[in-house]
């Protein structure tokens, strides 16, 4: 609650720092404004703010400051990339600032809230904030194209899942999740309750981009700015499988019957989709925007299992791992070829010439995403696939490791692009965020070699 | 109406008259807050703003490209077979009526209203703030001109 109130503050400081025309200073204090939001999520009691009595339909439990700080953390390194994009005179930067760390008070909210009414209101904040953010490149017809597919569906998805609560309500007469969750069966059975939950579910899949509610996710990343996409692969994929597992695997789980079905379904049309579509994209944005679908597939594995701390922890793992690896993936990119939103798989080609650093960094993004051993990326999907081989979901499993190897043909592209042309590329040096590339590869190959420290860690909070 | 009236003003005008069929509903439903506040909020200026986009836009109805059977049958089509899961699957739902003894026909009012919504819905209700604070900043940050010329 404390950081949620300290984000919404952040923003408003900085709509006034945006007077002073200082870009650098605007960004100083949204990292400092993250970082302490970072700080109070980890180290303070998050019922410091909630005054006896006020029920504030939110609630920071382990779960949710386990997203929470994972979607705090990775946003820091955002703002930083963002620093390229925000500096660009066409583009007005206070405004950008302000309205992420908006959205992400929507997204704090999407990991801790207790109520239908807290859910649809985080799911607001952080969906127009989107809006908005992918249409910020105002110069650019596909910003603008993506900002306006956004939303339009988006406002669909929403009305699908406002019209699902709507007949909830009308089955059960409360929009409590504790509440819903222990009623009585006559309540369960009845039409009105089975209909409210499958378009709640519906609008959950559009927002986590699952298969076959995804049509919108390749085109509105491949339009909106570099940190934008990157802002909504990593940090809004995060908040959104916080709700979908919040709501189904947390508190409706016992009505699994209802939902179990559609969830394998799309879980399979998203491995089978993503994969195969991400075999014949020509743009690099393009084919992380269907890998992005397939490692959908694969997160969705966690709410077709038995859910306990063991999920919990393998989902944020997965997460974790994949925000670091897309992060390395775009401060490189952003190195080679500034704020460029269409880079063609082609002009990867001998980048390493001129960067071997970077190369290597893309290379170990690249491997984890495709889940090789020694990279974080191979403990996470084994953290996925073991919870469901115990529950015996062979088929499913069988379907998972075979995308996966399809999946492994189309990361090696870039590789091979990279390390083995002899054409040289022509690229802008810049090492302004070899940092980051360098820190996330790290987390990556440590998470890869000693998956247990890092498993800890998110044990521990 | 709203959908076949030829003319974009006319379909304003059925839209109002949507409005207040929904007022209706809401007074019914023993909501009169809600009711008056539709009626002022949505009947009121959220139409005229809406007429007046219309007539600046300036809008001809020969725009329509296609055939109109296909996009009609289409349309009916989908609805119909959409309606017939509805009524099919909640012809049998059981809606609970609200009980003679605890009824309370003040629950509607404004004062009811904002007592619920600032004790027990304060946090949501404030957080709707920051909605509309970044959709508010957002408008006005895509809407702006900017140095340099747009290039579409």
């Amino acid at each position: 609650m404390l950081t949620i109130t300290l984000l919404s503050l952040l923003g408003l400081i900085l709509l006034f720092v945006g007077f002073l025309n200082n870009i650098g200073l605007s960004r100083t204090i949204a990292v400092l404004g993250l970082v302490a939001g970072l700080g109070s999520m980890l180290f303070l009691d998050q019922d410091i703010l909630t005054f006896s009595g006020l029920e504030t339909q939110l609630s920071f439990d382990s779960y949710a400051i386990k997203f929470s700080s994972l979607i705090l953390f990775l946003s820091v390194f955002i703002l930083f990339l963002s620093g390229k994009f925000i500096k660009k005179d066409y583009v007005q930067s206070a405004e950008f600032l302000a309205v992420l760390i908006f959205s992400l008070v929507g997204a704090l909210m999407l990991t801790s809230f207790t109520h239908f009414i807290t859910l649809f209101v985080g799911l607001e904040i952080l969906g127009i904030s989107l809006y908005i953010l992918a249409g910020t490149d105002k110069k650019s017809p596909g910003s603008n194209e993506a900002s306006l597919k956004y939303l339009l569906l988006g406002a669909f998805a929403t009305g699908i899942i406002l019209f699902g609560m709507a007949l909830i309500y009308g089955a059960t007469g409360s929009l409590d999740f504790q509440a819903i969750a222990n009623l009585g069966q006559a309540k369960i059975d009845s039409s009105l309750f089975k209909f409210g939950l499958f378009f709640i579910l519906i609008g959950l899949l559009f927002k986590v981009s699952a298969a076959p509610f995804h049509f919108w996710s390749p085109d509105v990343y491949e339009g909106s700015p570099n940190v934008v996409m990157l802002f909504m692969s990593v940090v809004v994929k995060i908040a959104s499988f916080a709700a979908i597992y919040r709501v189904f695997g947390n508190y409706l789980n016992n009505y699994s019957f209802f939902w179990w079905d559609i969830v394998y379904y799309a879980t399979l049309a998203s491995l089978v989709i993503g994969n195969l579509l991400a075999l014949v994209q020509k743009t690099v944005k393009r084919q992380l925007a269907f890998s992005s679908i397939s490692q959908t597939g694969y997160l969705l594995f966690a709410l077709l299992v038995i859910p306990n701390d063991q999920t919990v922890n393998g989902l944020v793992f997965y997460l974790f791992v994949y925000g670091c690896a897309v992060l390395v993936a775009f401060s490189v990119l952003t190195d080679w070829f500034g704020t460029d939103p269409n880079v063609k798989l082609d002009q990867l080609k001998g980048a390493s010439k001129s960067d071997q650093m970077g190369s290597f960094a893309l290379t170990i993004a690249y491997l984890s995403m495709a889940g090789i051993p020694l990279t974080g990326g191979f403990f996470a999907k084994l953290f996925m696939f073991t919870p469901a081989m115990e529950s015996g979901l062979v088929q499913l499993l069988i379907v998972g490791i075979l995308s996966s190897v399809v999946g492994a043909t189309y990361y090696l592209r870039p590789i091979i692009n990279v390390w083995f042309s002899s054409e040289t590329p022509v690229l802008e040096k810049g090492n302004s965020y070899q940092w980051i590339a360098f820190m996330a590869g790290t987390l990556l190959l440590v998470a890869g070699v000693f998956p247990d420290t890092i498993s800890n860690l998110i044990a521990l909070i | 109406m709203v959908v076949v009236s030829k003319n974009p003003i006319h379909s304003v005008l059925y839209l109002i008259l949507t409005f207040f069929t929904l007022s209706g509903h809401y007074i019914l439903l023993n909501a009169q807050f809600i009711s008056i506040v539709n009626l002022i909020v949505y009947a009121g200026a959220i139409m005229v703003l809406f007429l007046f986009t219309i007539m600046f836009l300036n809008l001809k109805d020969d725009s329509f490209v296609g055939s109109r059977l296909l996009y009609h049958g289409g349309a009916l089509l989908l609805v119909l077979t959409f309606a017939g899961i509805l009524v099919v699957k909640l012809g049998g739902a059981q809606i609970d009526v609200a009980p003679e003894a605890s009824f309370n026909s003040q629950i509607g009012m404004v004062e009811n209203l904002g007592m619920t919504l600032f004790n027990k819905f304060l946090v949501p209700f404030e957080l709707v703030s920051v909605l509309f604070l970044s959709a508010m900043v957002g408008g006005v940050m895509l809407g702006r001109k900017e140095k340099g010329e747009r290039n579409f």
